[in-house]
């Protein structure tokens, strides 16, 4: 097994830059054929009966033909923690994964923290798991201590904010444009699924960030197709494609913005060859001799040498996290170093 | 079969205790489509086969991978999920109606609630009373992990209460799926510390009595659940409480 994003990238290899995709579609086979059908159907049968329902093969005699697919957003809501003075977390801080808006959380897939440039399987529900538990004594204990809840507040603000939501809502019910809002998304998502997914290439990233600009452009000329009362996902359709619009210049831009490759994040432009014979703790050797002082130019083989100085040169621009804020129009990037107090990264090798 | 063009005839209905009406739509034959992706294709083009522009239909789905339920709906008088519905494999005119065993919302967006509720009633779930570290939970053997598996599997859709004839609008049956689910978590080493509350439920009105045994459950379910399996499953056990609490008395 290698991690997905090895995967999906080595699946687009063989597809688009060798033209050997099945029926000549962004499609291999991935062959379970040589386990037994007990086997498969033990350890995998949920899945298999899926497969086998949707294609009508049988995936226990016949390969499966596969494509890569986006299931899980890396990066989102910037969320807040609190060290202890040994350096772990305080669990009991109610800074813990609270947002940059005071008494606004955010935990599990829409928090940032945990997966930045590549999320490994299975990690999603994990972080899950501990970005709730660490959540859960923040949000008590930030209740505790303020004076006042929201009972207390003037009505007036509620009254303001329902307000403004109804305004929002009727404004987009009364929108009569020419744009059909389900055709516009899928125009998006085509040309982010084309340009922003396995392989990022800053050209093409440029004209991407110009393309979403002209669908913002495009959706202040969108019809409701429904203006009814009742059960209408039409205007909520419509809201949310407005932030998926800005979602997708965030990500478009943070990407053309960084000229490297970490993790899924791939810009063959910028990849650095590791040397096949290379061992990623080799690294750590390199920084101690460099930080004693004692690195010497034939303290490693000189290719590998030559990997570990653009490596650290790459984890000196890069290894940072992209912020986006929201200038009004569009996002402006800035970075924020990763905090790698407690374990140094080393380069990342599979074999 | 044509292949230029797909037809629909969808059951509407614009908001519950409004009166329903067919309306039908041709559009375009794509490869490898599927209920929902005609759907989608309708939302873009929202104009009916009289070329009349209308609303959008309105329904519910999520997974699109046939595991969470939301999109089952009747379609050519079978109840089954409209994700995994190819339209390959289906008859046209394709007709789509909203499951009748629940009240409609809106098109063919049906509120399930009621499968929710038998799932509380029958406390389905295991219960716990903190977050505190309990230790390492009790082993589970294989076999018993497989028919777990299983039952795990129910996405409580509502095939099988759509199905069976003792599950009506007008009576408070648990149906098919909840039974399976009191199986599931009485099998459970810390689910089964409720197992004589979720028993009660099942002895009590709506409970398993109210089953007829005409199996039309587990030919519906999607996942292959053996309900009647666990429905015999939780006679005996329910058997086994009511002569152990007789004998108590
Ligand atoms: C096909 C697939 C397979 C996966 N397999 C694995 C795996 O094997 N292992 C693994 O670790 N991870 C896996 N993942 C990832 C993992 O499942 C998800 O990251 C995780 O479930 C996210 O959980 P969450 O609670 O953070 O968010 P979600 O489960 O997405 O919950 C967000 C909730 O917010 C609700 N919501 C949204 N907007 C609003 C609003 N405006 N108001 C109120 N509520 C709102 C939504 O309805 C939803 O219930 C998989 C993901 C996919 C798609
Ligand atoms: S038992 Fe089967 S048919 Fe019934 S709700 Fe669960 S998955 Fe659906
Ligand atoms: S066995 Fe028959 S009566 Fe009993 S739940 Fe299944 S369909 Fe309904
Ligand atoms: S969309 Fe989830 S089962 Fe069909």
């Amino acid at each position: 097994m290698v991690p997905r994003d090895v995967g999906a990238r080595e699946i687009y290899d063989i597809c688009v830059n060798q033209g050997l995709g099945v029926h000549g579609d962004m499609k291999v086979y991935l062959d379970l054929t040589h386990h037994s059908r007990e086997f498969l159907d033990r350890r995998l049968g949920g899945i298999l009966e899926i497969y086998e329902k949707f294609t009508g093969v049988d995936p226990r005699e016949e390969p499966m033909e596969i494509f890569p697919a986006v299931h899980y957003s890396m990066g989102g809501i910037w969320t807040d923690y609190t060290r202890t003075a040994d350096g772990f977390i305080d669990h009991q801080s109610p800074r813990n994964q609270m947002t940059s808006m005071e008494g606004l959380y955010a935990a599990g897939e829409a928090d940032y923290q945990y997966h930045g440039a590549n999320r490994l399987g299975a990690n999603s529900l994990l972080s899950c798991i501990y970005t709730g538990l660490m959540m859960g004594p923040g949000v008590v204990n930030y209740i505790k201590n303020q004076k006042e809840s929201a009972a207390d507040l003037p009505s007036s603000l509620f009254e303001q904010a329902q307000q403004q939501w109804q305004e929002k809502f009727t404004g987009i019910k009364q929108m009569k444009g020419k744009e059909n809002p389900y055709k516009l998304h899928a125009e998006l998502s085509e040309t982010m699924m084309s340009n922003v997914l396995i392989v990022r290439d800053n050209a093409r990233l440029a004209a991407t960030v110009e393309k979403i600009d002209e669908y913002d452009e495009r959706w202040k000329d969108v019809e409701c197709v429904d203006t009814s009362d009742w059960t209408n996902p039409v205007p909520s359709f419509v809201n949310q494609l407005y932030n998926m619009i800005q979602l997708s210049k965030v990500i478009a831009k943070g990407a053309l913005l960084r000229d490297e490759f970490r993790g899924a994040h791939y810009k063959p432009e910028f990849e650095i060859n590791q040397p096949s014979d290379f061992k990623p703790e080799s690294f750590l050797e390199y920084t101690k001799l460099k930080a004693d002082g004692g690195l010497k130019q034939d303290s490693f083989k000189p290719d590998h040498l030559e990997y570990m100085r653009l490596y650290e040169e790459s984890n000196e621009k890069w290894l940072k996290s992209s912020i986006a804020t929201f200038n009004g129009k569009g996002p402006d990037i800035s970075y924020e170093a990763v905090d790698t107090s407690l374990i140094q990264p080393r380069p990342r090798k599979y074999d | 079969m044509s292949n230029k063009t797909i037809t629909f005839k969808i059951l509407r209905q614009d908001g519950p205790n409004q009166p329903s009406y067919w309306e039908t739509f041709v559009i375009p034959y794509l490869p490898n489509s599927n209920v929902i992706s005609c759907l989608m294709d309708i939302q873009k083009n929202p104009i009916n086969a009289e070329g009349k522009k209308v609303r959008p239909v309105v329904w519910e789905c999520n997974c699109l991978e046939e595991v969470c339920g939301t999109c089952t709906m009747v379609i050519n008088g079978k109840t089954r999920q409209s994700c995994s519905a190819l339209i390959d494999k289906l008859m046209q005119p394709i007709t789509l109606q909203p499951l009748s065993k629940f009240p409609v919302v809106r098109d063919l967006a049906v509120d399930r609630s009621r499968m929710f509720e038998a799932l509380k009633r029958v406390k389905a779930w295991v219960p716990m009373d903190g977050y505190h570290d309990l230790g390492p939970g009790d082993k589970i053997l294989p076999d018993h992990q497989g028919v777990a598996y299983k039952l795990s599997e129910c996405m409580t859709c509502g095939c099988c209460v759509e199905a069976c004839p003792q599950y009506s609008r007008d009576n408070n049956f648990l149906g098919a799926a909840a039974i399976s689910q009191a199986r599931l978590f009485n099998m459970h080493p810390t689910g089964k510390l409720i197992a004589n509350e979720r028993l009660d439920t099942l002895m009590d009105d709506g409970g398993i009595a109210a089953c007829g045994n005409a199996q039309n459950c587990v030919e519906v379910c999607p996942k292959s659940i053996p309900l009647t399996e666990s429905i015999a499953e939780m006679g005996r056990q329910s058997s086994k409480r009511f002569w152990k609490t007789l004998f108590q008395i």
